[in-house]
């Protein structure tokens, strides 16, 4: 059985918590509040994450810590070829989608933290930096559908890369900077929310149900 | 410029179990930066171009930008001794504070917001709820608040029609008294103080005092921190963010009774800060 | 930039079914959504009630419903069908939002902020190819100079530029290319993508990346 450590508000966490319920992967949670306790910093959580972060996964054992190593690790072990690409070329763009994933956490996250006053950041720095990143992917997506494709990847099924990259687009709104702009974005993040077992998490609100003929 | 009635008003700044003792924090209050120091002992300083009275109460600093009419509202039920009683959660919200407030004191958008937990589709009907606004005690009062909830507290095991009872003493607080499902004679009580940072942002505290023998801390928190997390984008989606007192502003119906009397007590007050006033 | 005017407020596939576009005209938000029955409502992004934003809401078909207290609105009339706080009355009737008008045209849609400006006259042909809209955080006069200086790469035919003022500090650049190559589309957007993406370096006078 997989013991989660996570905070219920850390869009890291989210993520993992995603890909758990879709993959219907039974685990057992710990939560650990990052603000304002910092619980994270106490022995009895750095015996088990030196780096003192979120989110963690014990699998019997097998502990990784991260966002995408857990996703990486999870999809690989329960459903190869399908949330995690297992051929030459898209295995470099899963992992060119979860480094972009670690820089959205580095600004639009970042944005979130300060504006929620959790932890101070530098706000239009972090800001500057989320509007190249979401303009990128808002490009890549309206591209994506132009081709047909619904996810990050050109492939049937979503992938862990969507799983990375949605919890930081879904809040960005908490951190000030507005979706509006984005409109590929903002028609995938309805795609993720239609994906079966799909969850909400505190600041995300579920979309209609799909037209039926 | 807060207007006289906010100015002289005692505001919470900070939960004392959230402040390291010994050194000095910043915070910001009606648009004035602030210097506090919680000195331990039940001591605290804050000061902003000058010294300001301070108040430690329900776990809370408490400061005042002006000099203060009234001693701060009473909560009865906070000397209990088998209650469960800390912060749960200090969140910034983009928002006014009095739009905070009206929140906290609305229960028909827990289907539609907190579903699965303080309600859910059907159960979407508010019944007939009294409201009072009590000049001797000059605050506002809904008893009788009655509606269906799957999960109301982490003590439930199984949904209940839950009474609350909703008492606004403050123009930026409010509390809730909600049967306990531990002991029906007695009510839990959680509470909301709004630090009005801005006339359109502030930073909400929530106090739990609750009888709850079968959760830790950190699930209680867990529970209010979810709750919390999901109004959060609400309020923050909600124009103009200031409230605005015109009655015909917006389009109130019977369920939002007390959202009508909390508006008009704030129009009464010469409350000018985070709202639009009335014409 | 009149009030009175048309503008592009989105593309056609900007709207698909279940999907709520939240746009923006000369500082108005809007909620523009295509019902079942493909007629597309232009709204005040407000919720009568407690003023939510309706482009978080929920598009069910043939109502919009809002996230806060599940209000509901019908589409076309935009007046309130269900308050589910009081599921056995019906709404009053005069709960009815704001609604703009609106066009689909080239591919694009098309609102104006007051009622019954004169007919959309372009020249355009029904289905021309639609650019990905650029948005823009600079002024609309200091994009059109720039526009108007704009070199189609490659050489190829020049799109027809629309701006859409969003608000007095920031727009929206659409362009479409009335008489698109039978083959090639992908990489003929692609080619004005990347152009109108170095333009709008410029607008904002940001070193490109
Ligand atoms: S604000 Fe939309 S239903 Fe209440
Ligand atoms: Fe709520």
């Amino acid at each position: 059985m997989i013991t989660f450590y996570e905070d219920a508000l850390c869009e890291n966490c989210y993520a993992v918590r995603l890909l758990l319920h879709m993959l219907a992967v039974p685990y057992t949670s710990h939560f650990i509040e990052l603000y304002p306790s910092r619980a994270n910093l106490q022995p009895r959580f750095r015996a088990i994450n030196p780096l003192a972060e979120l989110p963690v996964i014990d699998d019997d054992g097998v502990i990784i810590a991260g966002a995408a190593p857990i996703l990486v690790y999870l999809a690989a072990k329960h459903a190869p070829g399908t949330w995690y690409a297992t051929d030459t070329p898209a295995l470099a763009q899963v992992t060119h989608f979860l480094t972009l994933a670690e820089r959205l956490s580095a600004t639009v996250g970042a944005a979130r933290r300060h504006e929620s006053g959790f932890a101070p950041t530098d706000l239009p720095a972090a800001h500057t930096g989320a509007t190249r990143l979401l303009r990128g992917l808002d490009a890549h997506l309206w591209f994506a559908e132009q081709q047909g494709n619904a996810w990050l990847l050109p492939t049937p099924h979503p992938t862990i890369a969507d799983l990375a990259c949605f919890p930081h687009v879904i809040l960005c709104e908490e951190g000030g900077i507005s979706r509006q702009p984005y409109p590929a974005l903002r028609r995938w993040c309805d795609r993720v929310k239609r994906l079966p077992n799909f969850l909400v998490m505190p600041g995300v609100f579920l979309t209609a149900p799909p037209k039926t003929e | 410029m807060p207007d006289p009635t906010t100015a002289n008003l005692w505001h919470p700044i900070a939960a004392c179990a959230d402040t390291p003792v010994g050194t000095p924090q910043r915070t910001t209050l009606l648009d004035t930066p602030i210097t506090y120091t919680l000195h331990g002992e039940g001591h605290a300083t804050a000061a902003s171009s000058s010294m300001l009275p301070v108040l430690i109460r329900y776990g809370y600093i408490w400061t005042s930008l002006g000099t203060p009419t009234a001693d701060l509202f009473d909560i009865p039920e906070y000397a209990e001794p088998d209650r469960r009683r800390f912060n749960a959660a200090s969140v910034s919200v983009h928002v006014s504070a009095p739009r905070a407030v009206e929140n906290f004191l609305d229960m028909s958008h827990f289907p539609f917001v907190h579903t699965g937990i303080l309600g859910a589709e059907p159960h979407t009907e508010v019944k007939e709820y009294d409201v009072e606004t009590s000049a001797e005690r000059d605050e506002v009062l809904a008893t009788r608040c009655r509606f269906f909830q799957p999960q109301p507290s982490t003590a439930a095991d199984q949904g209940a029609e839950v009474e609350y009872v909703y008492r606004v003493p403050h123009p930026n607080c409010a509390i809730l008294y909600k049967s306990s499902v531990i002991d029906e004679t007695r009510r839990d009580v959680i509470g909301i103080f709004v630090q009005p940072v801005s006339q359109e942002r502030v930073r909400a505290h929530m106090l739990v005092c609750v009888l709850d023998d079968r959760s830790d801390d950190e699930t209680i928190k867990r529970f209010q921190q979810t709750v919390f997390g999901q109004d959060k984008p609400i309020l923050e989606n909600q124009f103009p963010k200031r409230l605005p007192l015109d009655p015909r502003a917006e389009s109130p119906v019977r369920a939002d009774r007390v959202s009508i009397a909390y508006r008009r007590w704030l129009s009464a007050k010469g409350i000018t800060y985070g709202v639009i006033p009335a014409a | 930039m009149s009030a009175h005017a048309w503008h592009p407020i989105a593309a056609a596939r900007d709207l698909p079914p279940r999907h709520v576009f939240h746009a923006k005209l000369l500082g108005q938000e809007l909620a523009v959504w295509r019902a079942d029955d493909g007629f597309i409502n232009v709204w005040e992004n407000r919720c009568l009630h407690r003023g939510v934003r309706l482009s978080i809401g929920l598009n069910e078909g043939q109502e919009l419903k809002c996230q806060y207290h599940g209000w509901r609105y019908a589409s076309r009339t935009a007046g309130c069908t269900y308050i589910p706080a009081h599921p056995e009355g019906a709404p009053a009737r005069r709960i009815a939002n704001r609604i703009f008008p609106v066009i689909e045209r080239h591919g694009l849609i098309w609102s104006a902020l007051e009622t019954s400006p004169d007919d959309l006259q372009t020249s355009l042909p029904p289905d021309p190819l639609v650019l990905r809209e650029i948005a823009i955080d600079a002024p609309a006069a200091i994009v059109e100079p720039l526009l108007a200086a704009y070199d189609p790469p490659g050489h190829g035919p020049r799109p027809i530029f629309f701006i859409q003022p969003t608000d007095s500090e920031s727009c929206v650049i659409r362009g479409v290319v009335p008489e698109p190559p039978p083959t090639g589309a992908l990489a003929l957007l692609r080619l004005h993508d990347a152009a109108l993406c170095a333009l709008r370096d410029v607008a904002e006078q940001r070193p490109a990346a």
